[in-house]
Protein backbone atom coordinates (compact mmCIF):
# COMPACT_ATOMS: atom_id res chain seq x y z
CA UNK A 1 0.00 0.00 0.00
CA UNK A 2 2.80 2.41 0.80
CA UNK A 3 4.43 1.73 -2.19
CA UNK A 4 0.97 2.81 -3.94
CA UNK A 5 0.72 5.93 -2.60
CA UNK A 6 4.31 6.40 -3.34
CA UNK A 7 4.06 5.56 -6.92
CA UNK A 8 0.77 7.60 -7.04
CA UNK A 9 2.48 10.70 -5.74
CA UNK A 10 5.78 10.22 -8.31
CA UNK A 11 3.47 9.86 -11.06
CA UNK A 12 1.46 12.60 -10.42
CA UNK A 13 1.70 15.55 -13.10
CA UNK A 14 4.38 18.24 -12.18
CA UNK A 15 2.24 21.34 -10.78
CA UNK A 16 4.29 23.16 -12.66
CA UNK A 17 3.82 21.68 -15.73
CA UNK A 18 0.11 21.78 -15.16
CA UNK A 19 0.01 25.76 -14.59
CA UNK A 20 2.22 26.60 -17.58
CA UNK A 21 -0.72 24.36 -19.99
CA UNK A 22 -2.63 26.63 -18.04
CA UNK A 23 -1.17 29.92 -19.15
CA UNK A 24 -0.88 28.50 -22.43
CA UNK A 25 -4.61 27.39 -22.79
CA UNK A 26 -5.29 31.02 -21.43
CA UNK A 27 -3.15 32.63 -24.23
CA UNK A 28 -0.82 34.03 -21.46
CA UNK A 29 2.16 32.71 -23.90
CA UNK A 30 4.93 35.82 -22.53
CA UNK A 31 3.76 34.60 -18.97
CA UNK A 32 4.80 31.36 -19.59
CA UNK A 33 8.04 31.68 -21.54
CA UNK A 34 8.68 34.02 -18.60
CA UNK A 35 8.24 31.33 -15.75
CA UNK A 36 9.79 28.27 -18.53
CA UNK A 37 13.18 30.54 -18.60
CA UNK A 38 13.08 30.85 -14.85
CA UNK A 39 12.44 28.09 -13.85
CA UNK A 40 13.61 25.34 -16.46
CA UNK A 41 15.22 23.20 -13.19
CA UNK A 42 11.91 22.73 -12.64
CA UNK A 43 11.12 20.75 -15.64
CA UNK A 44 14.33 19.53 -17.09
CA UNK A 45 15.64 20.69 -20.46
CA UNK A 46 13.66 18.87 -22.72
CA UNK A 47 10.50 19.64 -21.63
CA UNK A 48 11.64 23.16 -20.95
CA UNK A 49 12.44 23.35 -24.47
CA UNK A 50 9.60 21.61 -25.37
CA UNK A 51 7.64 24.25 -23.33
CA UNK A 52 9.50 27.11 -24.63
CA UNK A 53 9.00 25.84 -28.21
CA UNK A 54 4.96 25.42 -28.22
CA UNK A 55 4.75 28.77 -26.62
CA UNK A 56 6.96 30.78 -29.02
CA UNK A 57 4.52 28.95 -31.72
CA UNK A 58 1.14 30.65 -30.21
CA UNK A 59 3.17 33.87 -30.50
CA UNK A 60 3.72 33.40 -34.04
CA UNK A 61 7.75 33.34 -33.81
CA UNK A 62 8.44 30.25 -35.92
CA UNK A 63 12.27 30.85 -35.86
CA UNK A 64 12.08 30.52 -32.30
CA UNK A 65 10.28 28.18 -31.58
CA UNK A 66 11.86 25.87 -34.21
CA UNK A 67 15.07 26.86 -32.61
CA UNK A 68 13.68 25.37 -29.08
CA UNK A 69 12.08 22.42 -30.58
CA UNK A 70 14.98 21.33 -32.57
CA UNK A 71 16.78 21.73 -28.87
CA UNK A 72 14.49 18.40 -27.60
CA UNK A 73 16.37 15.40 -27.70
CA UNK A 74 15.54 11.68 -28.56
CA UNK A 75 15.58 10.70 -25.44
CA UNK A 76 12.49 12.87 -24.68
CA UNK A 77 9.00 11.43 -24.73
CA UNK A 78 8.12 14.76 -26.70
CA UNK A 79 10.66 14.26 -29.10
CA UNK A 80 8.02 13.27 -31.94
CA UNK A 81 6.09 16.16 -31.12
CA UNK A 82 9.08 18.15 -31.00
CA UNK A 83 10.51 17.21 -34.69
CA UNK A 84 6.58 18.06 -35.98
CA UNK A 85 6.41 20.90 -34.65
CA UNK A 86 10.00 21.94 -35.81
CA UNK A 87 9.14 21.07 -38.99
CA UNK A 88 5.65 23.23 -39.19
CA UNK A 89 7.23 26.27 -37.70
CA UNK A 90 9.98 26.04 -40.26
CA UNK A 91 7.74 26.07 -43.14
CA UNK A 92 6.00 29.33 -41.56
CA UNK A 93 9.64 30.91 -41.49
CA UNK A 94 9.81 29.99 -44.86
CA UNK A 95 12.45 27.54 -44.98
CA UNK A 96 13.06 24.76 -47.69
CA UNK A 97 13.03 20.64 -47.24
CA UNK A 98 11.18 20.87 -43.51
CA UNK A 99 10.25 17.59 -43.88
CA UNK A 100 14.14 16.51 -43.67
CA UNK A 101 14.10 16.87 -39.55
CA UNK A 102 11.49 14.08 -39.92
CA UNK A 103 13.72 11.84 -41.16
CA UNK A 104 16.23 11.32 -37.98
CA UNK A 105 13.07 9.14 -36.29
CA UNK A 106 13.90 5.25 -35.03
CA UNK A 107 12.53 3.03 -37.64
CA UNK A 108 9.15 2.53 -35.31
CA UNK A 109 8.34 6.02 -35.16
CA UNK A 110 9.24 6.71 -38.41
CA UNK A 111 6.47 3.16 -39.46
CA UNK A 112 4.23 4.58 -37.20
CA UNK A 113 4.03 8.39 -38.91
CA UNK A 114 4.94 7.54 -42.62
CA UNK A 115 1.72 9.01 -43.90
CA UNK A 116 2.31 12.02 -42.05
CA UNK A 117 5.97 12.14 -43.14
CA UNK A 118 4.48 11.92 -46.70
CA UNK A 119 2.37 14.58 -45.99
CA UNK A 120 5.05 17.07 -44.68
CA UNK A 121 6.80 16.19 -47.57
CA UNK A 122 4.12 16.89 -50.36
CA UNK A 123 3.30 20.19 -48.77
CA UNK A 124 6.95 21.35 -49.13
CA UNK A 125 7.21 20.11 -52.53
CA UNK A 126 4.23 21.94 -53.54
CA UNK A 127 5.36 25.05 -52.00
CA UNK A 128 8.47 24.44 -54.13
CA UNK A 129 5.84 24.39 -57.15
CA UNK A 130 7.65 20.73 -57.60
CA UNK A 131 5.13 18.97 -59.36
CA UNK A 132 6.50 15.18 -60.48
CA UNK A 133 7.78 15.21 -56.86
CA UNK A 134 5.00 15.66 -55.42
CA UNK A 135 2.63 13.65 -57.54
CA UNK A 136 5.04 10.76 -56.39
CA UNK A 137 4.74 11.35 -53.21
CA UNK A 138 1.16 11.54 -53.48
CA UNK A 139 0.96 8.87 -54.60
CA UNK A 140 1.93 7.21 -51.17
CA UNK A 141 -1.30 8.75 -49.41
CA UNK A 142 -3.10 6.22 -47.48
CA UNK A 143 -6.42 8.29 -46.81
CA UNK A 144 -6.47 5.96 -43.75
CA UNK A 145 -6.20 7.99 -40.78
CA UNK A 146 -9.14 10.74 -39.41
CA UNK A 147 -5.81 12.76 -38.05
CA UNK A 148 -4.81 13.66 -41.69
CA UNK A 149 -6.72 12.07 -44.54
CA UNK A 150 -8.85 15.33 -44.96
CA UNK A 151 -5.85 17.49 -45.48
CA UNK A 152 -3.79 15.12 -47.95
CA UNK A 153 -7.20 15.05 -50.00
CA UNK A 154 -6.67 19.21 -49.65
CA UNK A 155 -3.12 19.10 -50.65
CA UNK A 156 -4.45 17.49 -53.73
CA UNK A 157 -7.06 19.89 -54.65
CA UNK A 158 -4.29 22.40 -54.02
CA UNK A 159 -2.59 20.48 -56.79
CA UNK A 160 -5.60 20.22 -59.13
CA UNK A 161 -6.25 23.51 -58.60
CA UNK A 162 -2.19 24.86 -59.48
CA UNK A 163 -3.01 22.76 -62.76
CA UNK A 164 -5.61 24.86 -63.77
CA UNK A 165 -4.25 27.89 -63.32
CA UNK A 166 -3.37 30.50 -65.93
CA UNK A 167 0.06 32.06 -65.57
CA UNK A 168 0.06 35.54 -66.46
CA UNK A 169 2.48 37.95 -67.13
CA UNK A 170 3.68 41.03 -66.43
CA UNK A 171 5.30 42.12 -69.61
CA UNK A 172 1.85 41.55 -71.53
CA UNK A 173 -0.42 43.39 -68.71
CA UNK A 174 2.47 46.51 -69.75
CA UNK A 175 2.15 46.39 -73.40
CA UNK A 176 -2.14 46.24 -72.84
CA UNK A 177 -1.85 49.41 -70.52
CA UNK A 178 0.27 51.13 -73.00
CA UNK A 179 -1.79 49.99 -76.28
CA UNK A 180 -5.44 51.04 -74.27
CA UNK A 181 -4.73 52.42 -70.88
CA UNK A 182 -6.30 50.24 -67.49
CA UNK A 183 -6.53 47.10 -70.00
CA UNK A 184 -3.36 45.99 -68.35
CA UNK A 185 -5.39 45.84 -65.06
CA UNK A 186 -8.34 44.66 -66.32
CA UNK A 187 -5.95 41.99 -67.43
CA UNK A 188 -4.30 41.51 -63.53
CA UNK A 189 -7.97 40.74 -62.64
CA UNK A 190 -8.39 44.24 -61.24
CA UNK A 191 -11.51 44.83 -63.16
CA UNK A 192 -12.54 48.42 -61.22
CA UNK A 193 -8.95 49.50 -61.18
CA UNK A 194 -8.39 48.93 -64.75
CA UNK A 195 -11.65 51.13 -65.69
CA UNK A 196 -10.58 53.98 -63.31
CA UNK A 197 -7.85 54.19 -65.38
CA UNK A 198 -9.04 54.35 -68.66
CA UNK A 199 -11.58 56.93 -67.68
CA UNK A 200 -8.69 58.88 -66.15
CA UNK A 201 -6.35 58.64 -68.58
CA UNK A 202 -9.02 59.78 -71.28
CA UNK A 203 -10.19 62.75 -69.22
CA UNK A 204 -6.24 63.66 -68.86
CA UNK A 205 -5.46 63.19 -72.88
CA UNK A 206 -8.83 65.22 -73.59
CA UNK A 207 -7.55 67.94 -71.41
CA UNK A 208 -4.23 67.77 -72.61
CA UNK A 209 -5.53 67.79 -76.39
CA UNK A 210 -8.00 70.64 -75.67
CA UNK A 211 -4.88 72.94 -74.46
CA UNK A 212 -3.30 71.95 -77.42
CA UNK A 213 -5.71 72.37 -79.43
CA UNK A 214 -6.66 75.87 -78.70
CA UNK A 215 -3.25 77.23 -77.75
CA UNK A 216 -0.66 75.06 -79.24
CA UNK A 217 1.99 72.56 -78.01
CA UNK A 218 3.94 75.90 -76.77
CA UNK A 219 1.59 77.05 -74.09
CA UNK A 220 1.83 76.63 -70.56
CA UNK A 221 -2.02 75.09 -70.52
CA UNK A 222 -0.98 72.25 -72.89
CA UNK A 223 2.83 71.55 -71.22
CA UNK A 224 0.93 71.31 -67.91
CA UNK A 225 -1.81 69.07 -68.84
CA UNK A 226 0.27 67.45 -71.17
CA UNK A 227 2.83 66.51 -68.67
CA UNK A 228 0.22 65.24 -65.97
CA UNK A 229 -1.36 63.57 -69.13
CA UNK A 230 2.43 61.92 -69.23
CA UNK A 231 2.89 61.05 -65.84
CA UNK A 232 -0.39 59.14 -65.47
CA UNK A 233 -0.32 57.06 -68.62
CA UNK A 234 3.54 56.05 -67.88
CA UNK A 235 2.40 55.57 -64.24
CA UNK A 236 -0.35 53.40 -65.62
CA UNK A 237 1.83 51.02 -67.65
CA UNK A 238 4.17 50.40 -64.80
CA UNK A 239 1.26 50.34 -62.45
CA UNK A 240 -0.34 47.09 -64.35
CA UNK A 241 3.11 45.09 -64.90
CA UNK A 242 2.57 45.43 -60.42
CA UNK A 243 -0.77 44.81 -60.33
CA UNK A 244 0.41 41.21 -62.09
CA UNK A 245 3.34 40.44 -60.16
CA UNK A 246 1.64 41.48 -56.90
CA UNK A 247 -1.79 38.92 -58.00
CA UNK A 248 0.71 36.55 -58.11
CA UNK A 249 2.40 36.77 -55.32
CA UNK A 250 -0.57 37.29 -53.60
CA UNK A 251 -2.07 33.96 -54.81
CA UNK A 252 0.86 32.39 -54.45
CA UNK A 253 0.45 33.24 -51.01
CA UNK A 254 -2.54 32.27 -50.30
CA UNK A 255 -1.95 28.84 -51.99
CA UNK A 256 1.22 28.86 -49.64
CA UNK A 257 -0.86 29.49 -46.49
CA UNK A 258 -3.24 26.69 -47.12
CA UNK A 259 -0.55 24.16 -47.81
CA UNK A 260 0.84 25.22 -44.47
CA UNK A 261 -2.77 24.49 -42.89
CA UNK A 262 -2.91 21.12 -44.04
CA UNK A 263 0.48 20.21 -42.49
CA UNK A 264 -0.35 23.00 -38.88
CA UNK A 265 -4.13 21.22 -38.59
CA UNK A 266 -2.76 17.32 -38.48
CA UNK A 267 0.25 18.21 -36.20
CA UNK A 268 -2.27 20.01 -33.74
CA UNK A 269 -4.29 17.20 -33.34
CA UNK A 270 -1.84 14.76 -33.13
CA UNK A 271 0.71 16.44 -31.24
CA UNK A 272 -0.56 19.83 -29.26
CA UNK A 273 -1.86 17.96 -25.90
CA UNK B 1 2.46 -3.61 16.78
CA UNK B 2 5.40 -0.94 16.39
CA UNK B 3 6.14 -1.47 13.41
CA UNK B 4 2.75 -1.54 12.18
CA UNK B 5 2.20 2.11 13.66
CA UNK B 6 5.21 2.74 12.14
CA UNK B 7 3.78 1.86 8.92
CA UNK B 8 0.47 3.39 9.12
CA UNK B 9 1.71 6.92 9.97
CA UNK B 10 4.48 6.75 6.82
CA UNK B 11 0.88 5.94 4.40
CA UNK B 12 -0.97 8.42 6.79
CA UNK B 13 2.03 11.09 5.88
CA UNK B 14 2.21 10.39 2.21
CA UNK B 15 -1.72 10.84 1.49
CA UNK B 16 -1.67 13.89 3.75
CA UNK B 17 1.53 15.59 2.15
CA UNK B 18 0.17 14.51 -1.78
CA UNK B 19 -3.27 15.96 -0.90
CA UNK B 20 -1.68 18.99 0.94
CA UNK B 21 0.53 19.75 -1.57
CA UNK B 22 -2.03 21.94 -3.57
CA UNK B 23 -2.58 23.92 -0.91
CA UNK B 24 0.40 24.22 0.96
CA UNK B 25 1.71 25.37 -2.93
CA UNK B 26 -0.96 27.76 -3.46
CA UNK B 27 -0.44 29.80 -0.23
CA UNK B 28 3.18 29.76 -0.17
CA UNK B 29 3.10 31.39 -4.25
CA UNK B 30 0.74 33.92 -2.88
CA UNK B 31 2.89 34.81 -0.05
CA UNK B 32 6.04 35.35 -2.53
CA UNK B 33 2.85 37.26 -5.07
CA UNK B 34 2.01 39.53 -2.09
CA UNK B 35 5.87 39.98 -1.07
CA UNK B 36 6.42 41.01 -4.74
CA UNK B 37 3.39 42.86 -5.50
CA UNK B 38 4.90 44.88 -2.04
CA UNK B 39 8.20 45.66 -3.62
CA UNK B 40 6.72 46.73 -7.14
CA UNK B 41 7.05 43.77 -9.53
CA UNK B 42 3.77 43.50 -10.98
CA UNK B 43 4.66 41.45 -13.55
CA UNK B 44 5.93 38.23 -11.85
CA UNK B 45 3.26 38.92 -9.28
CA UNK B 46 0.43 38.57 -11.67
CA UNK B 47 2.20 35.19 -12.68
CA UNK B 48 2.73 33.79 -9.40
CA UNK B 49 -0.92 34.99 -8.19
CA UNK B 50 -2.29 33.30 -11.44
CA UNK B 51 -0.05 30.37 -10.09
CA UNK B 52 -1.72 30.75 -6.60
CA UNK B 53 -5.17 30.29 -8.37
CA UNK B 54 -4.45 27.60 -10.48
CA UNK B 55 -3.36 25.67 -7.09
CA UNK B 56 -5.36 26.28 -4.96
CA UNK B 57 -8.65 24.03 -4.52
CA UNK B 58 -10.84 26.79 -2.44
CA UNK B 59 -13.30 28.84 -5.01
CA UNK B 60 -13.00 31.79 -2.09
CA UNK B 61 -9.24 31.58 -2.52
CA UNK B 62 -9.09 31.72 -6.38
CA UNK B 63 -11.42 34.02 -7.18
CA UNK B 64 -9.10 36.17 -4.42
CA UNK B 65 -6.01 35.34 -6.21
CA UNK B 66 -7.51 35.83 -9.71
CA UNK B 67 -8.68 39.62 -8.47
CA UNK B 68 -4.91 40.32 -7.03
CA UNK B 69 -3.83 38.76 -10.59
CA UNK B 70 -5.77 41.27 -12.58
CA UNK B 71 -4.43 44.15 -9.79
CA UNK B 72 -1.21 43.19 -11.05
CA UNK B 73 -1.93 43.99 -14.66
CA UNK B 74 -3.85 47.28 -13.73
CA UNK B 75 -0.51 48.10 -11.84
CA UNK B 76 0.90 48.03 -15.05
CA UNK B 77 -1.41 49.42 -17.55
CA UNK B 78 -2.08 46.38 -19.61
CA UNK B 79 -5.93 46.47 -18.55
CA UNK B 80 -6.93 44.10 -21.37
CA UNK B 81 -4.79 41.40 -20.09
CA UNK B 82 -6.63 41.75 -16.62
CA UNK B 83 -10.18 42.49 -18.15
CA UNK B 84 -9.90 39.24 -20.31
CA UNK B 85 -8.46 37.05 -16.85
CA UNK B 86 -11.47 37.70 -15.39
CA UNK B 87 -13.63 37.63 -18.30
CA UNK B 88 -13.11 33.78 -17.78
CA UNK B 89 -13.92 33.45 -14.24
CA UNK B 90 -17.10 31.26 -13.79
CA UNK B 91 -19.65 33.74 -11.69
CA UNK B 92 -22.35 31.34 -10.74
CA UNK B 93 -22.28 30.12 -7.86
CA UNK B 94 -20.64 32.92 -5.98
CA UNK B 95 -21.62 35.20 -3.05
CA UNK B 96 -23.04 38.63 -3.40
CA UNK B 97 -19.37 39.99 -2.26
CA UNK B 98 -17.32 37.94 -4.92
CA UNK B 99 -19.83 38.60 -7.63
CA UNK B 100 -19.39 42.59 -6.57
CA UNK B 101 -15.36 41.94 -6.72
CA UNK B 102 -15.44 40.21 -9.62
CA UNK B 103 -17.87 42.63 -11.73
CA UNK B 104 -16.38 46.19 -10.58
CA UNK B 105 -12.84 44.96 -10.91
CA UNK B 106 -13.80 44.38 -14.55
CA UNK B 107 -15.69 47.29 -14.91
CA UNK B 108 -13.08 49.24 -12.68
CA UNK B 109 -10.23 47.88 -15.77
CA UNK B 110 -12.74 48.67 -18.42
CA UNK B 111 -12.78 52.29 -17.59
CA UNK B 112 -9.65 52.60 -17.17
CA UNK B 113 -8.91 51.18 -20.77
CA UNK B 114 -11.79 53.63 -21.95
CA UNK B 115 -13.77 51.29 -22.76
CA UNK B 116 -16.74 52.57 -21.77
CA UNK B 117 -19.69 50.32 -23.39
CA UNK B 118 -17.90 47.44 -22.00
CA UNK B 119 -17.34 49.24 -18.39
CA UNK B 120 -21.15 49.55 -18.43
CA UNK B 121 -21.90 46.78 -19.48
CA UNK B 122 -20.14 44.77 -16.06
CA UNK B 123 -21.80 47.46 -14.14
CA UNK B 124 -25.41 46.30 -15.27
CA UNK B 125 -24.64 43.04 -14.55
CA UNK B 126 -23.14 43.48 -11.12
CA UNK B 127 -26.90 45.52 -10.75
CA UNK B 128 -28.46 42.36 -11.79
CA UNK B 129 -26.39 39.62 -10.31
CA UNK B 130 -25.53 41.31 -6.83
CA UNK B 131 -28.86 41.29 -4.51
CA UNK B 132 -27.23 43.66 -2.20
CA UNK B 133 -28.41 47.32 -2.69
CA UNK B 134 -25.57 48.60 -0.35
CA UNK B 135 -23.23 46.99 -2.54
CA UNK B 136 -25.09 47.40 -6.09
CA UNK B 137 -24.72 51.59 -4.63
CA UNK B 138 -21.02 51.26 -3.82
CA UNK B 139 -20.63 50.68 -7.42
CA UNK B 140 -22.30 53.40 -8.23
CA UNK B 141 -19.66 56.00 -8.24
CA UNK B 142 -18.28 54.31 -10.98
CA UNK B 143 -21.47 53.94 -12.73
CA UNK B 144 -21.22 57.90 -12.76
CA UNK B 145 -18.03 58.13 -14.03
CA UNK B 146 -18.66 55.67 -17.38
CA UNK B 147 -21.81 57.70 -17.86
CA UNK B 148 -19.71 61.17 -17.73
CA UNK B 149 -17.35 59.78 -19.98
CA UNK B 150 -20.24 58.84 -22.27
CA UNK B 151 -21.67 62.30 -22.37
CA UNK B 152 -24.62 61.04 -20.28
CA UNK B 153 -24.93 63.91 -17.95
CA UNK B 154 -28.16 63.95 -16.74
CA UNK B 155 -28.84 59.65 -16.05
CA UNK B 156 -24.99 60.44 -14.42
CA UNK B 157 -26.82 63.41 -11.96
CA UNK B 158 -30.21 60.85 -11.72
CA UNK B 159 -27.38 57.87 -10.00
CA UNK B 160 -26.02 60.16 -8.20
CA UNK B 161 -28.83 61.67 -6.72
CA UNK B 162 -30.21 58.11 -6.17
CA UNK B 163 -27.16 57.22 -4.34
CA UNK B 164 -27.51 60.24 -2.28
CA UNK B 165 -30.79 59.49 -1.28
CA UNK B 166 -29.85 55.51 -0.39
CA UNK B 167 -26.74 56.72 1.48
CA UNK B 168 -27.99 59.73 3.47
CA UNK B 169 -31.70 58.68 3.76
CA UNK B 170 -31.51 59.57 7.63
CA UNK B 171 -29.82 62.55 7.73
CA UNK B 172 -31.59 65.29 6.06
CA UNK B 173 -28.93 67.97 6.39
CA UNK B 174 -26.39 66.25 4.82
CA UNK B 175 -28.76 65.08 2.31
CA UNK B 176 -29.74 68.05 0.95
CA UNK B 177 -25.60 69.46 1.16
CA UNK B 178 -24.86 67.00 -1.17
CA UNK B 179 -28.04 67.33 -2.97
CA UNK B 180 -27.17 70.66 -4.31
CA UNK B 181 -23.75 70.13 -4.49
CA UNK B 182 -25.12 67.44 -7.27
CA UNK B 183 -27.42 70.21 -8.48
CA UNK B 184 -24.22 72.49 -8.80
CA UNK B 185 -22.40 70.36 -10.38
CA UNK B 186 -24.49 69.33 -13.22
CA UNK B 187 -26.10 72.75 -13.98
CA UNK B 188 -26.94 73.13 -17.44
CA UNK B 189 -24.66 76.11 -17.84
CA UNK B 190 -21.64 73.92 -16.78
CA UNK B 191 -22.56 71.06 -18.80
CA UNK B 192 -21.13 71.36 -22.29
CA UNK B 193 -23.57 71.10 -25.14
CA UNK B 194 -22.93 68.51 -27.50
CA UNK B 195 -22.81 68.87 -31.31
CA UNK B 196 -23.97 66.42 -33.56
CA UNK B 197 -21.41 65.34 -36.20
CA UNK B 198 -23.88 64.11 -38.46
CA UNK B 199 -25.39 67.24 -38.68
CA UNK B 200 -22.05 68.72 -39.27
CA UNK B 201 -22.22 66.62 -41.71
CA UNK B 202 -25.26 67.55 -43.11
CA UNK B 203 -24.77 71.60 -43.31
CA UNK B 204 -21.47 71.01 -44.80
CA UNK B 205 -23.40 68.84 -47.61
CA UNK B 206 -26.53 71.83 -48.34
CA UNK B 207 -23.83 74.44 -48.00
CA UNK B 208 -19.72 74.15 -47.67
CA UNK B 209 -17.98 75.18 -44.97
CA UNK B 210 -21.45 75.22 -42.35
CA UNK B 211 -20.52 72.46 -40.72
CA UNK B 212 -17.39 74.03 -39.41
CA UNK B 213 -18.89 76.60 -38.47
CA UNK B 214 -21.21 74.35 -36.58
CA UNK B 215 -18.66 72.36 -34.84
CA UNK B 216 -17.35 76.01 -33.66
CA UNK B 217 -14.12 76.90 -36.47
CA UNK B 218 -15.86 79.19 -38.10
CA UNK B 219 -12.25 80.41 -39.86
CA UNK B 220 -12.24 76.86 -41.49
CA UNK B 221 -15.62 77.34 -42.41
CA UNK B 222 -15.10 80.50 -44.38
CA UNK B 223 -11.76 79.14 -45.85
CA UNK B 224 -13.79 76.34 -47.11
CA UNK B 225 -16.31 77.90 -48.85
CA UNK B 226 -14.02 80.28 -50.26
CA UNK B 227 -11.74 77.69 -51.91
CA UNK B 228 -14.69 76.01 -53.61
CA UNK B 229 -15.76 79.60 -54.62
CA UNK B 230 -12.74 80.41 -55.84
CA UNK B 231 -12.15 76.76 -57.82
CA UNK B 232 -15.74 77.48 -59.35
CA UNK B 233 -15.12 80.95 -60.07
CA UNK B 234 -11.89 79.12 -62.37
CA UNK B 235 -14.14 76.55 -64.02
CA UNK B 236 -16.80 79.68 -65.15
CA UNK B 237 -13.72 81.46 -66.56
CA UNK B 238 -12.29 78.88 -68.33
CA UNK B 239 -15.96 78.24 -69.69
CA UNK B 240 -15.89 81.63 -71.01
CA UNK B 241 -12.46 81.21 -73.29
CA UNK B 242 -13.95 78.03 -74.29
CA UNK B 243 -11.39 75.61 -72.56
CA UNK B 244 -14.87 73.34 -72.16
CA UNK B 245 -13.49 70.03 -71.12
CA UNK B 246 -10.30 71.26 -68.84
CA UNK B 247 -12.62 73.57 -66.98
CA UNK B 248 -15.59 71.21 -66.53
CA UNK B 249 -13.10 68.16 -65.39
CA UNK B 250 -10.61 69.78 -63.44
CA UNK B 251 -13.37 71.80 -62.06
CA UNK B 252 -15.49 68.82 -61.03
CA UNK B 253 -12.36 66.96 -59.91
CA UNK B 254 -10.98 69.63 -57.67
CA UNK B 255 -14.58 70.67 -56.11
CA UNK B 256 -15.42 67.30 -55.58
CA UNK B 257 -12.34 66.34 -53.75
CA UNK B 258 -12.67 70.16 -51.30
CA UNK B 259 -16.64 69.25 -51.07
CA UNK B 260 -16.03 65.73 -49.47
CA UNK B 261 -13.33 66.77 -47.58
CA UNK B 262 -15.04 69.45 -45.96
CA UNK B 263 -17.46 67.14 -45.06
CA UNK B 264 -15.47 64.75 -43.86
CA UNK B 265 -13.47 67.61 -42.10
CA UNK B 266 -16.97 68.96 -40.62
CA UNK B 267 -17.53 65.39 -38.83
CA UNK B 268 -13.67 65.28 -37.56
CA UNK B 269 -14.06 69.19 -36.37
CA UNK B 270 -17.29 68.14 -34.26
CA UNK B 271 -15.73 65.33 -32.64
CA UNK B 272 -12.76 67.20 -31.65
CA UNK B 273 -14.88 70.02 -30.17
CA UNK B 274 -17.06 67.04 -28.51
CA UNK B 275 -14.03 65.87 -26.86
CA UNK B 276 -12.08 68.63 -25.99
CA UNK B 277 -14.61 70.19 -23.87
CA UNK B 278 -16.20 66.97 -22.44
CA UNK B 279 -12.56 65.69 -21.21
CA UNK B 280 -12.19 69.44 -19.57
CA UNK B 281 -15.30 69.40 -17.80
CA UNK B 282 -15.06 65.51 -17.03
CA UNK B 283 -12.03 66.03 -15.89
CA UNK B 284 -13.50 68.84 -12.66
CA UNK B 285 -16.26 66.20 -12.29
CA UNK B 286 -14.10 63.58 -11.37
CA UNK B 287 -12.29 65.72 -8.81
CA UNK B 288 -15.16 66.51 -6.98
CA UNK B 289 -17.00 63.06 -7.37
CA UNK B 290 -13.96 61.29 -6.26
CA UNK B 291 -13.07 63.35 -3.26
CA UNK B 292 -16.68 63.84 -2.29
CA UNK B 293 -19.00 60.78 -2.81
CA UNK B 294 -15.85 58.32 -2.51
Amino acid sequence: MLLAVLLRAQTEPNSDFLFINHLTAGHKYAEAVYLIKNDTHKFGNDTANYLLGYNYHFQKRPDTSAQYFSLVSQASPFYTGARFFESLNLLYAKQKHTHRVLEAFLPDTAARYRQMYYLVKGANLLIERNYAAFDSVAAGFAYDNFNYAQEQRALLDIRNQLKRVKRKSPAVAGLLSAVVPGLGKFYAGKKGAGMSAFFMNMVLAGMAYENYYRSGYKSPQFIFFGTIFGFFYAGNIVGSVYSVKQHVRSFNGKLNNEITATVHIPVHRLFAK
Amino acid sequence: MKSLLRYIFLCIACLQSSRALAGGDSLSTARLADSLFATGNYYVAAIQFQKAAFLTLGPASKLNFTLKASNCYKQLAKYQEGIDLLSVYPAESLNNDQVYNLKYQSALLAYLNRDFTLAESFLIQLAYQVNDSALIYRAALLHVLVLNEQFRWKEAQLKLQAMNRFLNAGNSLVYNNRKQQIDSLYNLRQVPRIKNPEKAARLSTFLPGAGQIYAGYPGEGIFSLAAIGVLASGMAVGVVYQYYFSSVFMGNILIGKFYQGGIKRAEFLTEKRNYLKSRSYNYRLKQVLVSSFQ
